[in-house]
């Protein structure tokens, strides 16, 4: 075999390896990645347990909705499911919510979380879920494959390197079997120069924009309302409360009391009740976060919205 | 279409690159070439079909510019070819940019236009300016237009470089053998493509994460901390290198892989020991151009040293303009221009002391470095505030332990991207030195070896990909 000859072979074979072995390993990753996905990361995920009991049909007389503060916030009774989960837009709700009371027994309540936080900027462009899909009966637990979950498999690199660090998947906080998320940790309630630096970053990224009327959460918030009323469900609003620290960086930033007092015309012109936790605590240890309560909050918090809004409707 | 997409790997580069070699091996190179049309009107359009009437028609015109001016050079002819082309750049580049400015001098307010800037425009005019003008200086001879709206459109540098000239690109076309298959050229393309994908996916992208909330709450006009001001601006000055020269590494494997030489656009820029030298080795196809089409125009170093100074300045202000229709990359040329200035000066009144000593070339490096990531910060941020806030954020000492807090909050997590920049070899080199594994010349087990390591690079980036932990690359805006 001449050298031309053997060169040829030699790069025709390199070339067939790159493209096959590229072609084979990336199959490959996809394949273990649905597998990490259905064994380790999905049964202690958050949105397919709320998934999970949701598709369940437990019949309640109340269903509670909002984001994270929702979520950890509100340790729902019995006869009373907690859908709040971490993130969600006031879009997402919506869809949720519809899609709940379509499929689903008519809840005499709905109590929905209203809070300035929800007007940022960032929570009106993140909608990577399909949620008419997931909580419309579009997508089945048993048979889609996790990997097209956008959500999942965004996050796919960084779950790969817990897995790889041994960290595990096993939440640490308690989700309950009324929908939820409860979270052991109080706050010491002395910062650091760098805490209150993090509390500060933490109310910037929370600041709604100037106009944030225009962003047509009142429109939304009309179209929920009016829903619910047309099926004769009454409607309960709640600002969840955070931490003294947090009122004091967001007191120097006029937007905050603007959104609640916005709240309030809203509520009262949709002639619905709303309950405003803002400023309840003074107490650190009801907190685990400067803006989101522990169970201790949760706890007290959640006795205070049922007397409020059950009681109200 | 993105060469990070998977649409573009698995689906668009497969068919184009079949499509080209079996229809040259029936046809012929001629036919090669009008596949490869095809393909990069194809490429550019899925982005937006009237940005592709707008090239067609610049194509042709410029063509016919270009042909009338070959045959006979005219002044006028050549004039009415660069203001056209300039116009219409200014037009899709900086209408807005000249009302708002208008609006803030004159207090008035007048709409804006609202105009989207057709991706790649600014290279394409740059390639067809040279084009005109070296078809005035009688540099280019009788071509036909298929090659030239190959040389416009020839996607993998059509959107973002290198800025190519008709003179490297034409005689590629016409050689005998243009069109023929070679599996050593595929090899070599992949490797690149892969290398640049790497660079893009798993560095630059990575590097955006610590960059983007930074420079937007600079933007913001929040505050930052001293770590986290040293964190923002060194990513940055990573991500840019590994984005762009990614795109370039990718743009070239590309047309490796159909038998094509784009010319090296990145050096290692930042082992350059001064700003004359970090030029030389950033951008290098964009310095060429201000170089031969500018800077000599304007009258180089041919009307004495203070007019030589005062070109030098001009062309790092057009080049930073030509960046973006925003003051701050007026600023950023005009920085680039002020250390050119002073590094002549030095050279002329001190002597260059470029690699005297082993410490004098690693402090030049340092420093080249640092004057280059501090010009960055209005290059990145979107507002002037924003790049002050950075620069101010710097040097905005709150503890003792500041030089601590650096090393140990900016310095150390960018460690790994340190060694890459400084003591690993660039792109080329790397290249240079797997050419033994296509070539017979290394072990078989080493050749399986760098293979695998391809394979798993090119797969990896692909899983990143997919997991939708990518972005466009930072010159598509330009």
């Amino acid at each position: 075999m001449n050298l031309s000859t053997f060169n040829f072979k030699l790069q025709k074979c390199w070339a067939i390896a790159v493209v096959g072995g590229s072609l084979a390993i990336f199959l490959s990753l996809l394949c273990a990645s649905e597998w990490l996905l259905a064994t380790q990361v999905v049964p202690g995920d958050i949105f397919y347990k709320q998934l999970k009991l949701y598709d369940s049909h437990i019949p309640v007389k109340a269903v509670a909705l909002g984001d994270s503060h929702m979520s950890q916030g509100f340790d729902a009774p019995e006869g009373i499911l907690n859908l709040g989960l971490a993130g969600e837009s006031f879009n997402q709700i919506n869809i949720k919510l519809r899609n709940y009371l379509k499929t689903h027994e008519k809840p005499e309540t709905v109590i929905l979380q209203i809070s300035p936080q929800m007007f940022a900027d960032y929570r009106f462009t993140d909608d990577r879920r399909d949620y008419e899909a997931f909580f419309g009966g579009k997508w089945s637990l048993e048979t889609e494959w996790y990997i097209f979950d956008p959500n999942l498999r965004s996050r796919l690199i960084p779950y790969w390197v817990r897995f790889f660090k041994g960290d595990g998947f096993t939440p640490r906080a308690m989700f309950t079997k009324q929908g939820a998320l409860l979270i052991r940790y109080a706050m010491s309630g002395k910062f650091s120069e760098k805490d209150l630096f993090d509390v500060k970053a933490r109310v910037e990224q929370h600041v709604a924009p100037d106009d944030f009327m225009a962003l047509d959460v009142d429109d939304a918030l009309k179209d929920v309302i009016q829903h619910m009323k047309a099926n004769g469900i009454s409607v309960c609003l709640v600002t969840f409360p955070v931490s003294p620290v947090y009122r004091e960086i967001a007191s120097g930033y006029p937007v905050f009391s603007r959104i609640l007092t916005t709240i309030e015309e809203m509520a009262e012109h949709n002639e619905v009740p709303y309950f405003n936790y803002w400023s309840v605590y003074d107490n650190y240890e009801y907190f685990r976060n400067q803006d989101h309560l522990n169970d201790v909050g949760a706890g007290d918090i959640s006795k205070r919205i049922v007397s409020d809004c059950i009681g109200n409707s | 279409m993105l060469f990070n997409s998977l649409g573009f790997i698995f689906v668009f580069l497969p068919l184009c690159l079949f499509a080209f070699y079996a229809i040259a091996h029936r046809c012929g190179g001629r036919a090669g070439i009008q596949v490869l049309i095809a393909a990069s009107l194809i490429f550019y359009g899925m982005s937006n079909l009237s940005h592709l009437l707008l090239l067609l028609v610049s194509i042709v015109v410029n063509y016919w510019l270009g042909f009338r001016l070959q045959r006979k050079p005219n002044k006028w002819l050549l004039i009415l070819g660069l203001v056209g082309n300039l116009l219409a750049l200014a037009y899709y580049k900086y209408a807005d940019f000249a009302i708002e400015n208008f609006n803030y001098l004159l207090n008035v307010h007048f709409d804006y236009w609202g105009v989207i800037l057709p991706i790649g425009i600014s290279f394409y005019t740059f390639q067809q300016i040279s084009y005109l003008i070296d078809s005035h200086r009688q540099q280019l001879r009788a071509n036909n237009f298929q090659e030239y709206m190959l040389f416009v459109a020839f996607f993998p540098q059509l959107i973002a470089g290198p800025i190519v000239r008709f003179q490297e690109l034409s005689p590629q076309f016409s050689q005998p053998n243009f069109g023929v298959f070679c599996w050593g050229n595929l090899n070599r393309g992949i490797t690149l493509f892969a290398i640049g994908l790497c660079k893009k996916v798993i560095l630059a992208d990575s590097l955006a994460q610590e960059v983007t909330p930074i420079f937007e709450r600079a933007d913001a006009g929040l505050m930052l901390s001293q770590p986290e001001a040293w964190l923002g601006l060194l990513s940055y000055s990573l991500q840019i290198y590994f984005d762009f020269s990614a795109y370039s590494d990718m743009a070239i494997g590309l047309g490796l892989m159909m038998g094509i030489r784009l010319p090296e656009n990145f050096l290692s820029p930042y082992k350059a020991e001064n700003i004359i030298d970090f030029w030389r080795r950033w951008h290098i196809t964009l310095s060429r151009f201000l170089r031969d089409y500018v800077y000599i125009s304007l009258g180089g170093n041919r009307r004495g040293e203070a007019r030589q100074r005062l070109n030098l300045v001009l062309v790092m202000l057009i080049g930073g303009l030509w960046h973006g229709a925003h003051w701050n990359f007026v600023i950023w040329g005009g920085l680039h221009g002020f250390y050119l200035l002073v590094s002549h000066y030095k050279n002329k009144y001190y002597g260059s002391n470029d690699s005297k000593s082993r410490t004098t070339k690693v402090f030049n490096i340092l420093l080249t470095f640092l004057l280059v990531s501090l010009a960055w910060a209005f290059f990145r941020a979107h507002t002037f505030t924003g790049a002050l806030t950075i620069l101010s954020g710097l040097v905005s000492i709150t503890n003792a332990d500041f030089v601590y807090d650096i090393f140990r909050e900016a310095l150390l997590p960018l460690a790994p991207y340190f060694f890459i920049i400084w003591f690993l070899p660039n792109s080329m080199e790397l290249m240079k030195n797997l050419e033994k594994y296509w070539n017979g010349d290394a072990r078989a087990w080493s050749s399986t070896l760098v293979a695998l390591a391809t394979a798993s690079g090119l797969s990896v980036c692909c899983f990143y990909i997919f997991s939708g932990s990518y972005s466009e690359f930072i010159y598509f805006q330009f």
